[in-house]
């Protein structure tokens, strides 16, 4: 055997590369997937921070607030309402009141939208009260809209609102959180929810179900980050995926592969885009909170919430691998518009739950 | 020095005002009902800073400033009572000596004003603006639009404060309250600034004043409280007309003519549907119950008239439901039957002597008097076993027929404010003819659970209106009115009466009302049934 024969190539993998050093040796709560990785950029308490996705979404902007980062918020309602009135009315929930976006084509709509390149057939949904509902954010305040005028007046506000916020921002932290989507057959609008689950009526000859693979993925996410580059150059984005597993799968499968499935596709269409974006960077949210082996800890009774500790455990790591320099300093909890640091998330996915508890109970009742 | 004589002008009416500084325009005024010739004066109280969110306080009373205010009026005692349904001897004499019915007074509350501008205005200032949810002149700006629902809540839950604060209004018997829009607001910016401190364009504050106007609109009618909205009179392509404009909060006392054109339509719609007197009505049953016991006639019918075992079991459920139905062969129909309809539905131009002023009797439209004969033939069967027994026994004693009048319209919801007669009158209906299919009248209770009493025609159904509302009629023959009977308990001093009104209404007083107005029978003449309620204290 000769002596120049080459070693194998993982003997220099760093230590990071290596399961046993990088997650098998360590504690739980200290394995750091981003450890000994350099993020492709930095963000500091001067970068202005816009945030969207699915609810696990929520949990970023609250600690970006926290430690008081600068989250844009364009849409940041009356200065005269309580705090309760500000949730309910999803001011401040992300950085415009756009609810919940779950997938890419979402995002790449919403932004369509903003530009006055895509207007949705569907424009408003009639409750029983005599409100109407946005069929692109049915759970954006409390009881709809008063009227078609008034919703039609907020929605053109808050898409220039969204306008005005990818244009000004920096970095776009965006966490993918579904591929599983109800798309209109008329002009293959996405709605964040199933039609008539519980807003809206559902109708097979009017929706569709889709399951995005990862290619109609990274499409997506490639023509939004065209637009972005077009609007604002110097964006950069951040994307991540949702460790928050699904409520139901329309597959004919059991859910959880079902929802392995569909993350596995957002997290492979995330790896593919930041391949090929150096202003796209990943962040592995998913990877801490369902593959550090703390699930008792990390999940909630119905092993789909995440605890305060996971969120903890996501956060630290994001501020370590994204602002190394910046000293996190809690906000003053006794300050007005003091943001804690855990609250629990407005999530559009749970009426799907509230839907079937109902179906449930009329099913048992019947 | 010449002596003049002096010619007394008619006892104008009180209409009190009450509220914010928007009761002020109305001090004072003296004015005319053109169609009734009668004259009001309106008084007021003027209740600094009175706010719909201030007029009760945490404990459900009012607050100082109106307790105050209802106090200088005159329309409550230190007690917190209503003075108007004193039953003491001296006050009801005042009353009768003055001619005038004991009858609510009615007042108009100007309240809100204070809430709309503190808690909506002030919000809005120059930063944002609503869409309302239907058509207006007023355009949209650029400012950003908050979600309407705030303002709806915030008036919604004002507004419901001051309905709710109207509530112990009525329970003291203060019942006749109209509430008055908010104004118009000023067009003037610098009078707005200077007062406010702050700046709400025009199109946004005559926008929220709409939608807070549309909201008090609802709400009163929910409540079935009138509201008076003197927008359309004072402004022009939706904006208040400089005529009107004073100070930059209130309006200049020319539109003080009309709140009280409004008023006046009111007091027309309302003509035919109070109860006057409902003390006197209750004293004069509380009356009849003490003579009853001493009355030695009902004794001797209670004696004579044999029971039928169908009657006690009806008077049982009287006594468990409040209502009872009874027929007899239809004997009531026989006797109900031969009335000419056509004839008394006719209507006459007829001076009543016993509204407003005795002096000078309005004028109104009311149906023809049915003849004396179909009168005593109903009073016959009415006043002879065993319909006399049924109802004897559902008012404790015999009874009087203050009122049997005719409805072609169905139940009105005049004629169904069964909770607010006076205690002890008894309502009854008798159908004249009903459908093939089947008749019936739906009551509800306190508890709002319903009653239905099938009916046919001929049946008398006899009801507790303080415990019972009826709510609907069905299967009765359009072209066959119903009859409505107000009973109470007959005191000595009267006769025995069956008195035909030609309105749903009561007569204005059980102690002297007119008989030259009334179909009576016995004919009567007023004379005869004037009684000074005085008289009852030593009888």
């Amino acid at each position: 055997m000769s002596e120049n024969t080459e070693k194998c190539p993982y003997h220099f993998v760093a230590p990071t590369a290596r399961w046993r050093h990088a997650v098998a040796e360590l504690p739980a709560h200290e394995i750091d997937p981003h450890s000994g990785e350099t993020a492709p950029f930095h963000i500091t308490s001067q970068t202005k921070i816009m945030t969207a996705g699915s609810c696990f979404a929520q949990h970023l902007s609250n600690a970006l607030l926290h430690y008081g980062f600068d989250y844009v918020n364009a849409e940041p309602g009356p200065s005269w309402l309580t705090t309760e009135e500000r949730k309910g009315y999803n001011y401040g929930t992300f950085s415009a009141r756009y609810g919940n976006i779950y997938t890419p084509r979402q995002l790449l709509q919403l932004a369509q939208r903003s530009l006055n390149l895509f207007e949705p057939q569907e424009s408003a949904w009639a409750t029983t009260e005599a409100n109407f509902l946005d069929p692109f954010r049915p759970n954006i305040q409390p009881r709809g809209f008063s009227s078609v005028a008034e919703l039609s007046a907020d929605r053109a506000s808050h898409l220039q609102a969204v306008k005005d916020l990818l244009q000004n921002m920096d970095v776009l932290i965006f966490t993918l959180g579904l591929t599983e989507s109800w798309l209109s057959k008329v002009d293959g609008a996405v709605f964040p929810l199933c039609p008539g689950c519980p807003h809206g009526t559902f109708d097979s000859n009017q929706y569709e179900f889709h399951n995005f693979n990862v290619q109609e993925m990274v499409d997506d996410l490639s023509q939004f980050l065209k637009l972005l580059a077009e609007l604002n150059p110097s964006a950069k984005v951040i994307l991540t995926v949702s460790p928050v597993p699904l409520i139901a799968t329309m597959e004919k499968k059991h859910v959880l592969p079902a929802t392995v499935a569909s993350k596995s596709a957002l997290r492979a269409a995330a790896d593919e885009i930041c391949r090929k974006h150096a202003n796209v960077a990943y962040f592995a949210s998913y990877e801490i909170v369902q593959h550090t082996f703390m699930a008792h800890e990390y999940f909630a009774a119905d092993r789909r919430s995440v605890t305060p500790d996971a969120v903890d455990h996501v956060m630290q790591t994001f501020f370590r691998f994204f602002a190394p320099q910046e000293k996190l300093i809690k906000r003053d909890p006794h300050a007005t518009h003091s943001q804690p640091i855990f609250v629990n998330p407005i999530c559009d996915e749970e009426q799907l739950a509230a839907a079937l508890g109902q179906a449930r109970t009329a099913k048992s009742e019947g | 020095m010449i002596k003049s004589p002096i010619q007394p002008m008619p006892v104008p009416r009180h209409v009190y005002v009450i509220g914010d500084s928007h009761c002020l325009p109305f001090k004072d005024t003296m004015f005319q009902d053109p169609t009734s010739g009668q004259s009001f004066i309106t008084k007021i109280a003027y209740c600094s800073g009175l706010s719909a969110n201030s007029i009760l306080d945490s404990k459900g009373n009012y607050c100082d400033t109106f307790q105050e205010g209802l106090r200088n009026l005159g329309l409550m005692d230190k007690d917190g009572k209503a003075l108007y349904l004193a039953s003491d001897p001296n006050s009801l004499a005042a009353t009768f000596a003055a001619g005038l019915p004991q009858s609510p007074p009615t007042i108009i509350l100007t309240c809100t004003e204070i809430d709309f501008r503190a808690l909506v205005l002030s919000r809005l200032k120059n930063d944002h603006d609503i869409i309302l949810p239907f058509e207006t002149v007023y355009p949209n700006s650029n400012k950003p639009i908050i979600p309407l629902n705030f303002i709806l809540d915030i008036a919604e839950s004002t507004i419901g404060n001051l309905i709710k604060g109207l509530k112990p209004l009525a329970d003291k018997g203060l019942s006749q309250v109209l509430v008055h829009c908010i104004p118009p607001p000023t067009l003037n910016d610098e009078l707005f600034v200077n007062i406010n401190n702050y700046l709400c364009p025009i199109p946004v504050r005559y926008k929220a004043a709409t939608l807070w106007n549309h909201i008090m609109r609802k709400k009163c009618a929910e409540a079935g409280i009138p509201f008076i909205d003197l927008w359309p009179d004072v402004t022009e392509n939706g904006y208040l007309l400089p005529r009107y404009e004073l100070d930059g909060v209130h309006l200049s006392r020319h539109s003080v003519k009309h709140s009280l054109e409004y008023f006046t339509g009111y007091i027309h719609s309302q003509r035919f549907a109070s109860v006057f007197n409902h003390v006197r009505y209750q004293l004069a049953n509380e009356h009849g119950v003490s003579n009853n016991k001493e009355s030695s006639l009902l004794q001797t019918l209670r004696n004579l008239v044999k029971q039928p075992d169908e009657s006690q079991l009806l008077l049982k459920a009287f006594k468990k439901q409040g209502v009872v139905h009874f027929d007899d062969d239809s004997m009531i129909l026989k006797a109900v039957g031969k009335l000419d309809q056509q004839e008394v539905l006719r209507e006459i131009n007829h001076s009543f002597d016993w509204r407003y002023d005795p002096q000078h009797a309005p004028e109104a439209f009311i149906t023809q008097p049915p003849s004396d004969q179909w009168l005593e033939s109903v009073y016959n069967t009415l006043y002879a076993e065993p319909f006399h027994h049924v109802l004897s026994e559902c008012l404790g004693g015999d009874p009087i027929f203050y009122s049997l009048s005719i409805s072609t319209q169905g139940l009105t919801s005049q004629s169904t404010a069964e909770f607010s007669y006076p205690k002890g009158i008894m309502r009854a209906i008798i159908a004249m003819q009903t459908q093939t299919e089947g008749a019936s009248l739906l009551f509800k209770d306190a508890q709002d659970r319903e009653i239905s009493v099938a009916q046919r025609a001929g049946t008398l159904t006899v009801f507790d209106p303080n415990r019972l509302k009826l709510v609907s009629q069905t299967g009765f023959s359009p072209d066959a009115p119903l009859l409505h009977l107000v009973m109470g308990l007959r005191h000595k001093n009267h006769p025995r009466l069956l008195a035909w009104s030609p309105t749903p209404a009561f007569p204005v007083d059980p102690f002297q009302f007119s008989t030259t107005e009334l179909n009576t029978y016995p004919k009567m003449t007023a004379g005869e049934f004037s009684v000074n309620p005085r008289f009852y204290e030593h009888s």
